[in-house]
């Protein structure tokens, strides 16, 4: 008999195969204890989905957006703030006033006002704010803002004068900013586990990588918050951020990491999908330290090799655009400079010919490890080797790429978006990343910050954008806005970003 | 008995060996990657003087030698470290994780298991007939599933349409057991599936084997049931190989957590760790590695221990344990 026929009658031992038969049905079984929440089940609660997961709660510590979008206006407040249109606003400075040298500010502070550890805010906290922020240990992201103050001095207790080295008109404005924080002595080492603030919200738990929850603050200075509850939830996977908008366990996501995927949300009734301005960015970056750079001749070839309105249409995401200069078009001194390279390989090729370029030439393109500019990033190289330069893309990750370009300069060029607001001033810089050295440049940012006056600002502002028009010290390609997926019910979510924030006081279910 | 003492130190030294080479070779790829820990916290507009207070201040302006002395000096007294981004102690970001991540990695070892043992015995019961041929086509079939593909339609059917299990996330065990359950059996059978495939092909031809061995006839001509015989013969001789396969799978359960984990937004060891390296966060790397070798070295002596058990007539003990 051979073993074959000997198994062939043999059954699986039953105990065996009830344990299978369990298995396979087990999904099913237990769908009993489901229950998927569709409706929001408690108005008082609202669960936001973000990009990025904060790796500490301290703004003045680290620049992560994550972090910023958390506590912005809901945990921390600055003497000043910026509403949804960038404008400036008083917040914890009920006013101010300015010398006409633009050196000195005496602002007039909020009274009656506690931290959520009950240590009361005044002058004394605005200036160890300040004073901390500037001392050497600082790591804070924007330490050179306050390096610039000359000193801070208490007339009275809700009366702050701050002295300036030398004049700095954004200075207002980035006191709004996360970075300048009002921080309570008794509390400001521990602000990254546990941060304590002024604001509309309290903190009350956070898990790592996942979550972060507060609380509102019942014994807030101002207009208290609607919601009792607020959490916002990070998310890595924009697949696994839709799936828990769909699943309702997320109210509404600003910021939706993959606009391509909203198209889905607008025939759904319980969703709104509206799109915002932001500060976003796109830029060919050259290292205008290297040859052939150093060419202006190049750079503007490059400009005129790039179909750049063809690019931003590939994209496929609504409301992507040509840009036109180092500010997005939510600043209301953006000038669109994008018409003066229109697409014309013939010129570029003329260009690079004169620039003594040979066809051929082997450029490194380091590509970060972002959506946008992987995709870029091959049409980058398929419009150059139309004009005779051989691309060579290096995809990295995200640390080796800080450490390769921003640390050492080791690139040709490479692809990113510039995302923070007014940061026009980097090109002032010429020890920063692309190396750009223009006096002209120089000299225009520099009579921008000494200048407080609005109409100068504006003028100086578009003198830049033109400068920088002219120079292509990067080739700007495009701006993306952002997408909002949101339940129909929400009301006072922020559409536009002026900078990283999401103040949620206002925010409140629709009945 | 002094034999016994002797193996049971070599085991000890040997795989003590084997953690400190590991640790080492994690910590000289994490320092060899470019990349630095304080470029990735402080980000696009930090001066260089703000990156050099952050070096000292995460003591990485100390030399290399001394820094990974320093981290083996305080691993000698059960502490992990601190983390560079997180600013908690390693051991704590560590067992947060493993609270969603040994749950899953057992639930979906237990799945593999339950569903990949018996299919395979079923199978070889019925070698060459229909429902064979038809069950190890449907087992190719899993095999060659990526884990993240089957985690998404997982989700599109089970969460998103049919509404049974949550899309994603956990709810803590804080919320009561079910809830918890609920949550990780979408990504358990996501993780289970690919593997319950290769169990099942493992077991029908170990089955097979076992049922061509000449003590089966003997046993059946004892008088022995079908029944009794393959409980009793069958299933205990055709389980040492398959244990080896459930061994060689634990590994791989561990790391293809981190796609499923992203795919549901759990938040496990196997993000922690990718997380970790994106930020260059040496320590935790380092603890996520050490972890991963424990699993490993706990497992293959406990599964040794299970075959030694099984199969009493293979000498576990000669030429020292094997690992």
């Amino acid at each position: 008999m051979r073993p074959s026929s000997v198994i062939s009658g043999w059954r699986l031992p039953r105990p065996l195969a009830a344990v299978a038969l369990c298995a396979l049905t087990l999904a099913p079984l237990s769908m009993a204890c489901a229950q998927p929440t569709v409706a929001p089940a408690d108005r008082d609660r609202m669960v936001l989905g973000v990009n990025i997961s904060p790796a500490t709660l301290d703004p003045t510590s680290n620049p992560s957006e994550g972090i910023r979008i958390v506590t912005y206006d809901n945990i921390f407040e600055g003497l000043t703030r910026l509403d949804e249109q960038g404008r400036l606003q008083p917040l914890l400075a009920r006013s101010w006033t300015v010398s006409p040298d633009g050196l000195d500010y005496s602002f007039t502070l909020q009274p009656d006002v506690t931290f959520h550890d009950g240590h009361a805010f005044d002058c004394e906290t605005v200036r160890f704010t300040l004073n901390r922020a500037a001392a050497p240990e600082s790591v804070n992201p924007q330490k050179q803002v306050f390096q610039n103050i000359d000193s801070v001095t208490c007339p009275s207790a809700l009366e702050a004068h701050v002295r300036l080295r030398t004049p700095h008109g954004s200075f207002l404005s980035e006191l709004a900013w996360d970075d300048a924080a009002m921080l309570s002595p008794t509390s400001a080492a521990t602000n990254g586990l546990h941060p304590i603030g002024t604001g509309p919200f309290v903190f009350s738990s956070w898990k790592r990588g996942e979550s972060v929850t507060l609380e509102r603050n019942d014994h807030y200075w101002g207009q208290k918050a609607k919601l009792k509850t607020v959490v916002f939830r990070f998310f890595s996977d924009p697949m696994a951020a839709a799936n828990a908008l769909m699943d309702g366990q997320v109210d509404a996501y600003p910021s939706f990491p993959a606009p391509e995927m909203a198209e889905h949300f607008t025939t759904d009734p319980r969703f709104v999908v509206t799109t915002g301005l932001a500060p976003f960015k796109g830029l060919l970056a050259l290292n205008n330290r290297r040859k052939p750079f150093r060419d202006l001749r190049v750079r503007q070839a490059l400009a005129y090799a790039l179909d750049r309105a063809g690019m931003a249409e590939a994209l496929d995401i609504p409301g992507s655009r040509v840009l036109g200069s180092h500010m997005s078009p939510e600043n209301k001194d953006y000038t669109d400079f994008s018409t003066l390279y229109s697409y014309d390989p013939q010129k570029a090729r003329a260009l690079l010919k004169e620039a003594g370029v040979e066809p051929g030439t082997r450029l490194r393109l380091l590509l970060p490890p972002i959506g946008y500019a992987r995709a870029t990033g091959e049409l980058v190289a398929a419009y150059l080797e139309q004009v005779g330069i051989t691309v060579s893309i290096v995809q990295v990750e995200w640390p080796a790429w800080l450490s390769q370009v921003f640390g050492r300069h080791d690139f040709d060029m490479t692809i990113i978006a510039h995302t923070e607001p007014d940061d026009i001033g980097i090109y002032a810089r010429s020890d920063y990343y692309f190396g750009y050295n223009s006096p002209t440049f120089q000299q225009q940012y520099a009579a921008y910050e000494n200048t407080a006056d609005s109409t100068a600002r504006h003028n100086l502002a578009v003198a830049m954008q033109q400068t920088l028009a002219h120079d292509v010290p990067n080739v700007f390609l495009f701006f993306i806005p952002r997408t909002n997926i949101i339940r129909r019910n929400i009301t006072g979510l922020w559409n536009n970003l002026p900078l990283p924030a999401c103040p949620m006081a206002d925010v409140q279910w629709r009945p | 008995m002094m034999l016994k003492n002797q193996t049971f130190r070599h085991f000890l030294l040997s795989r003590l060996a084997l953690v400190l080479i590991a640790s080492l070779v994690v910590f000289a790829s994490m320092v060899l990657l470019p990349g630095d820990p304080a470029e990735v916290l402080l980000g696009v507009d930090a001066r260089p003087d703000t990156i050099a207070t952050l070096h000292h201040k995460l003591g990485l302006d100390r030399p290399l030698p001394e820094r990974y002395l320093h981290w083996l000096k305080d691993m000698a007294t059960g502490d992990l470290g601190q983390s560079y981004s997180y600013s908690i102690p390693v051991s704590q970001l560590l067992s947060d994780r493993l609270a969603v991540s040994a749950p899953l990695a057992g639930m979906a070892l237990g799945l593999a298991v339950i569903l990949g043992v018996p299919l395979g015995l079923f199978a070889a019961a019925r070698k060459g007939r229909a429902v064979d041929v038809i069950l190890m086509s449907g087992i190719q079939l899993t095999k060659a599933m990526p884990d993240f593909w089957l985690a998404m339609i997982l989700t599109s059917i089970f969460a998103l349409t049919l509404h049974w299990f949550p899309a994603g996330g956990f709810p803590g065990w804080g919320q009561g057991i079910a809830h918890g359950v609920q949550a990780l059996l979408l990504p358990a059978l996501a993780l289970a599936l690919p593997q319950a495939a290769v169990l099942a092909r493992f077991s029908r031809s170990s089955a097979l084997q076992t049922l061509q061995a000449p003590f089966i006839l003997t046993a059946r001509a004892h008088g022995l049931s079908r029944q009794a015989v393959l409980w009793r013969h069958v299933l205990p001789h055709s389980l040492p190989p398959v244990l080896a396969v459930i061994s060689l799978q634990i590994p791989l359960l561990l790391s293809g957590t981190i796609i499923v984990e992203n795919v549901f937004d759990l938040h496990g060891t196997g993000s922690l760790l990718l997380e970790a390296v994106n930020q260059r966060d040496i320590p935790v790397v380092q603890g996520c590695v050490l972890l991963v070798v424990l699993v490993v070295i706990l497992e293959k002596g406990l599964l040794q221990w299970l075959e030694s058990r099984l199969s009493p007539w293979v000498n576990h003990t000669q030429g020292g344990p094997r690992s």
